[in-house]
């Protein structure tokens, strides 16, 4: 299955086609917003097509803005706080384009996992191995504010 | 006799003359080089035209620019994650701390 590498890499092809089949396709279209932030997080969603993007709120000039801090590709798959409790969505997530998704409820995903432990933990060892890049990036990008912080203050 | 009152008549206004330069000079003396503006007296209190209208000029100017402000933001968390991916590839103490041409930055 290459159809959705970043979760679905390692597995043979009827354990993908097994899990593909756990999920509904859904369609968005373009400024359609797939959740925000606080929504109860039940479904992870990989795109299949379009593009999907993160937003963070911000105060700019005294103003609410949701400021564009990521956006999601064909290939990609969101909303990782379904498998991550609270089970809170912490941004919000809308189409640039027309997208389509594929939408997997979270209890359907873990009693699939559950039956199947060797497909669980080759997705889990997927998700985990996304979540650990992300991190590591988005740490790097923190201690970057902070070093462009301090030599502003110093300035 | 009648010198010896014209001397004493001008003593006496020299003298008040005296005085009044010295209190001059003294006064002169209490007074800061340079006096402190308050902001009070600066802005002074709101103008009726301002509350009619309800936003001020400033505060009009600042609105227009929130788009462009939004569009260097969006550039510099590109231009930082791309940074920060760039050094999650080839981690160094170099890496972490290259500048981009982020237009907040410059």
């Amino acid at each position: 299955m290459t159809r959705h590498p970043e979760l679905f890499a390692g597995l043979p092809d009827a354990s993908a086609t097994a899990l593909e089949a756990l999920g509904s396709r859904m369609t968005l279209e373009p400024g359609h917003v797939l959740f925000r932030i606080g929504d109860d997080a039940s479904h992870l969603y990989v795109i299949e097509h379009g593009a999907i993007e993160l937003r963070m709120p911000m105060q700019v000039e005294g103003h609410d803005e949701d400021v564009r801090i990521e956006e999601c590709l064909a290939g990609h798959t969101l909303g990782w706080s379904t498998l991550v409790p609270p089970h809170r969505f912490t941004l919000e997530a809308s189409a640039r384009v027309h997208t389509e998704l594929l939408a997997f409820p979270r209890d359907a995903l873990l009693a699939y996992f559950s039956s199947h432990p060797d497909v669980g933990y080759v997705v889990l060892r997927n998700i985990a191995a996304v979540l650990g890049q992300r991190l590591q990036v988005f740490q790097a990008m923190w201690v970057r504010q902070m070093q462009h912080i301090m030599d502003l203050t110093n300035a | 006799m009648g010198m010896f009152l014209m001397l004493l008549g001008l003593a006496a206004v020299v003298t008040a003359l005296q005085s009044v330069f010295l209190s001059y000079l003294w006064r002169e003396s209490r007074t800061p080089a340079s006096p402190m503006l308050d902001a009070a007296d600066v802005v002074g209190p709101p103008q009726f035209f301002q509350v009619s209208v309800g936003r001020s000029r400033a505060d009009r100017s600042a609105g227009t620019q929130v788009p462009l402000l939004l569009q260097r933001l969006e550039q510099h968390i590109r231009l930082e994650q791309a940074a920060a991916e760039s050094f999650h590839q080839y981690p160094t103490v170099a890496s972490l701390h290259q500048h981009t041409s982020s237009p907040l930055l410059h």
